[in-house]
């Protein structure tokens, strides 16, 4: 107190808890990256699409397993109606693609839009952070999207195996691996090029619009002209076919490569490429994302 | 009138900023690209095989959708989103000459985009075979397309702002798996209309050749005419109903 | 001759007991009062149901109960008295690819301006902004692009003009410029109804006022005479003396003053009376022989009225 002012106590108290700072900041935008693109935390409305889609993904292997425990005749090896761990690939990974077209989006655009990137910046957070926890949160999720089904139908095999439950979880332990590498081809595959798209385009729509477009359109493309020509260098096109290079991939992982229906696999290509090809859009996505954040914000 | 007009052609610049005409304009010349290039080595009794097939696999079961959706959920959603609809409506000009307008201003473009798309391919095909009789068929076609999901997604982009989404989901679920495997269901495929048109308008033989791409129990062309014009004004009505009884704000 | 401040003499816009509820949340309740020729101040705290009135006042949304009639009609159900009603709305939301001018336009054109030119000059002289008026509107700060939803407001030169927070990102010249606008617009006979938080400008353009707090109507009227009507909170009036103790002793046996404090050689009064303290106060100071170099009331400001109506 002095003689030209006062300042009364009227009950506040200053916060006294931990300060989390920067790592603090990257969880916290990483979690809400997570909320937002399942709705959490938000009205009814914005949980529709996503949930519905993780229950499209979930439900087929859910009602097999379902049936096969039901139906003591029914052999998971033998009688599943889309193959092995590998083939569920093709489902998971379809509606995983309608996911991240919504979800890839719905992480950067908003933000942008609505003007709050300098809310970000006015917090220990760096922009290289904010896309790193952007990226995180749509990985993770693409990765639940994939396992969760895998894990239910590799429990569901396990259990109504007639050798017995952990002898079923060790013969089939190398289906591990395989799966993981799957998951993180497919992630690799789907997410960096959402978020690149998203980083471009200004309205949530046309970047959905455009992210399936360029999947499909240009896979679509891709396989007329390898099929349709022998223009010498045509079957370099396969190369376009986005969409399919994870499918080619996870074929090579699980040992498929034979009844291969992808488009690289027509025309002549050894797996190894579709993955450099997906390594390779993966990076300059993330470099141009990153390097155009960094002067966003 | 003029209110109706200035509606529709500031839709139009909104719709169609440089970048997405030079984006959507890419998209709807690959398909006439890729074809030049098969061209160079096919027989010429091949041409209208591979055309087809463009046609019936590309061009009305994705193009024409992704195009028509992205621009379509835009024309009067981000109206609502932006908050820029009270400037429209609180105009002395009835709902229904807004609702006309706007959807008047997504067909323009959807279907000019479309259809430039319908010229380029027909335009190879036709220095290819020599055959101009598909030029008017596939653009008329491809507007009817347009005009139907526009119609459908107009009002739904209203609502939501994922409407490509859903639009999207709907086309590869529904259009492109369901109807595909119970044919009686395809008046209801928006792209199944358009492609109706082109096949009615088109020389004989080519519904034929149609099927073996999938697309069998295609209707006439009076049919798809008949779909094309109820639908476009059940949507309209339906929007004229919705800006007058919803709150908007 | 209207009795109730709440309801004006030659009304242009009308409440009629109207509610709005959103689900549970009720955001105007019961509300009756009208507008007429001139500036009216519409003051509440934030969510107190300003906006939500406003919105039905132009159409935007249906009232839940009662009815809103603007030139006797509801604007939802006839669009044709949009040609004699403007808003500006309180999102900064605009077209960012056209120019103020061509937004400006576009508004003449929509409201079936005759002459749309002449009247999108008209407009954007009225709200200074000739010389950026080719530039798109994405790239004016917030205080241009509420002058151009205000240019965009009177280019069908509406006889109705709803703003809400209309001062909202102007700096103080823009801010001096439109609060004399608004005035003239008043002063022609048009209905000005302003929404607004800035309350000391409010004070200077408006000259009437509709407080709301929590949706339902708290007050009506000119500020001298709402401040008069809470006659269940004392005028509190500042006096500086050079006998305070001496006058604050006298002053005190005075029936209509209800209360004194001595605070640092400034005397403070408190009465029911503000006029008749006024009157008597120097005579009281003649008898004790008491100079007065300062005679204030504290709180009959809009500012202070305002407090009040909030804490009730």
């Amino acid at each position: 107190m002095t003689d030209k002012g006062v300042v009364y106590d009227l009950g506040y108290v200053p916060y006294e808890g931990e300060r989390r700072a920067r790592r603090g900041a990257i969880a916290t935008t990483y979690r809400d990256g997570i909320y937002r693109v399942f709705g959490i935390r938000r009205r009814a409305r914005k949980k529709i699409l996503p949930w519905s889609l993780i229950v499209l993904a979930i439900l087929p292997a859910t009602v097999f397993v379902g049936f096969a425990f039901l139906l003591s005749t029914f052999s998971p090896e033998a009688d599943s109606p889309f193959g092995g761990h590998g083939e569920y690939f093709s489902i998971t990974g379809g509606v995983v693609l309608l996911f991240v077209a919504l979800a890839g989006p719905e992480l950067l655009i908003p933000d942008r839009r609505e003007g709050v990137l300098a809310i970000y910046s006015s917090r220990p957070l760096t922009p290289d952070d904010y896309i790193g926890s952007r990226a995180a949160s749509l990985l993770t999720v693409v990765a639940g999207f994939m396992l969760i089904p895998q894990v239910l139908m590799y429990i569901g095999f396990a259990a109504l195996s007639s050798s017995g439950f952990f002898s079923a979880l060790l013969d089939n332990a190398d289906e591990i691996p395989k799966i993981l590498a799957a998951t993180v081809v497919y992630a690799l595959a789907m997410a960096p090029l959402a978020l690149l798209i998203s980083t471009v385009a200004s309205r949530k729509a046309a970047a959905t619009g455009i992210y399936l477009g360029v999947l499909f359109v240009g896979t679509g493309l891709a396989a007329a002209l390898v099929e349709a020509t022998s223009v010498p260098g045509s079957r370099y096109a396969a190369l376009l076919s986005i969409g399919d290079h994870p499918d080619f991939v996870r074929d090579w992982i699980f040992g498929l490569t034979g009844s291969s229906e992808a488009v690289m696999s027509g025309a002549g290509f050894d797996p190894w490429v579709s993955l450099a090809v997906i390594a390779g859009v993966a990076v300059a996505s993330s470099i141009f994302v990153v390097w155009r954040y960094r002067r966003l914000m | 009138m003029r209110a109706a007009w200035a509606i529709t052609s500031t839709t139009v610049k909104q719709l169609l900023g440089v970048r997405r005409m030079i984006v959507f304009g890419l998209a709807e010349l690959a398909p006439a690209g890729v074809f030049l290039l098969m061209t160079q080595t096919l027989a010429q009794e091949a041409a209208l095989d591979r055309f087809l097939g463009m046609v019936a696999a590309l061009y009305f079961p994705l193009l024409v959708p992704i195009v028509t959706l992205i621009v379509a959920a835009s024309a009067l959603g981000d109206e609502r989103r932006d908050g820029t609809l009270s400037f429209l409506v609180l105009r002395p000009i009835p709902r229904s000459v807004i609702a006309l307008s706007k959807f008047g201003g997504a067909v323009i473009v959807a279907a000019g985009l479309n259809v430039f798309g319908a010229v380029a391919l027909t335009v190879v095909y036709g220095i290819e075979s020599g055959s101009w009789s598909l030029v008017v068929p596939l653009a008329v076609g491809g507007a009817f397309a347009s005009i139907v999901y526009a119609s459908l997604f107009v009002p739904l982009g209203f609502f939501t702002d994922r409407a490509v989404l859903a639009g999207l989901a709907f086309v590869f679920i529904f259009e492109n798996a369901v109807v595909s495997a119970l044919s009686g269901l395809s008046s209801l495929s928006p792209w199944r209309i358009g492609l109706s048109a082109f096949a009615g308008l088109a020389p004989g033989g080519v519904k034929a050749e149609l099927a073996e791409f999938g697309a069998a129990n295609l209707s006439s062309f009076g049919a798809s005419l008949f779909w094309t014009v109820l639908i476009a004004v059940l949507s309209i009505g339906a929007t004229t109903m919705v800006l007058r009884r919803r709150d908007l704000a | 001759m209207t009795t109730n401040p709440a309801l004006v003499e030659s009304p242009t816009v009308e409440l009629d007991d109207a509610s709005k509820w959103f689900g549970q949340k009720v955001a105007v309740s019961n509300v009756t009062c009208s507008f007429g020729p001139g500036v009216t101040g519409l003051l509440g705290p934030n969510g107190a149901g300003k906006t939500t009135m406003l919105r039905m006042l132009t159409g935007l949304i249906r009232p839940s109960q009662g009815s809103v009639r603007v030139l006797g009609v509801w604007p939802r159900i006839s669009p044709s008295v949009y040609t004699d009603v403007g808003l500006v709305p309180e999102e900064a939301a605009v077209y960012p690819s056209l120019t103020a001018r061509e937004y400006v336009r576009y508004a003449a054109t929509l409201s079936g301006v005759a002459d749309v030119d002449a009247a999108t000059t008209r407009a954007i002289d009225t709200v200074a902004l000739v010389e950026p008026a080719d530039r798109k509107l994405a790239g004016y700060s917030k205080g241009m692009r509420q002058r151009a939803k205000v240019a965009a407001a009177l280019v069908s030169d509406p006889q109705i003009l709803l703003l809400d927070e209309p001062l909202n990102g102007t700096d103080p010249v823009q801010r001096l410029h439109l609060i004399n606008l608004f005035q003239r617009l008043g002063a022609e006979g048009r209905t000005v109804i302003v929404s607004s938080h800035i309350l000391d400008e409010v004070d200077r353009m408006s000259d009437r006022v509709i407080a709301i707090v929590d949706g339902r109507l708290a007050a009506a009227g000119d500020v001298a005479a709402i401040r008069e009507a809470m006659t269940d909170i004392p005028y509190r009036v500042r006096i500086e003396s050079d006998s305070t103790r001496v006058l604050a002793a006298r002053l005190l046996e005075e029936a209509l003053v209800h209360g004194v404090s001595v605070d640092d050689g400034i005397l403070h009064v408190e009465t029911g009376d503000l006029a008749a303290l006024g009157l008597r106060v120097p005579v009281v100071a003649r008898e004790v022989d008491a100079r007065i170099t300062s005679f204030q009331p504290e709180d009959a400001s809009l500012e202070s009225v305002f407090r009040y109506l909030v804490r009730r």
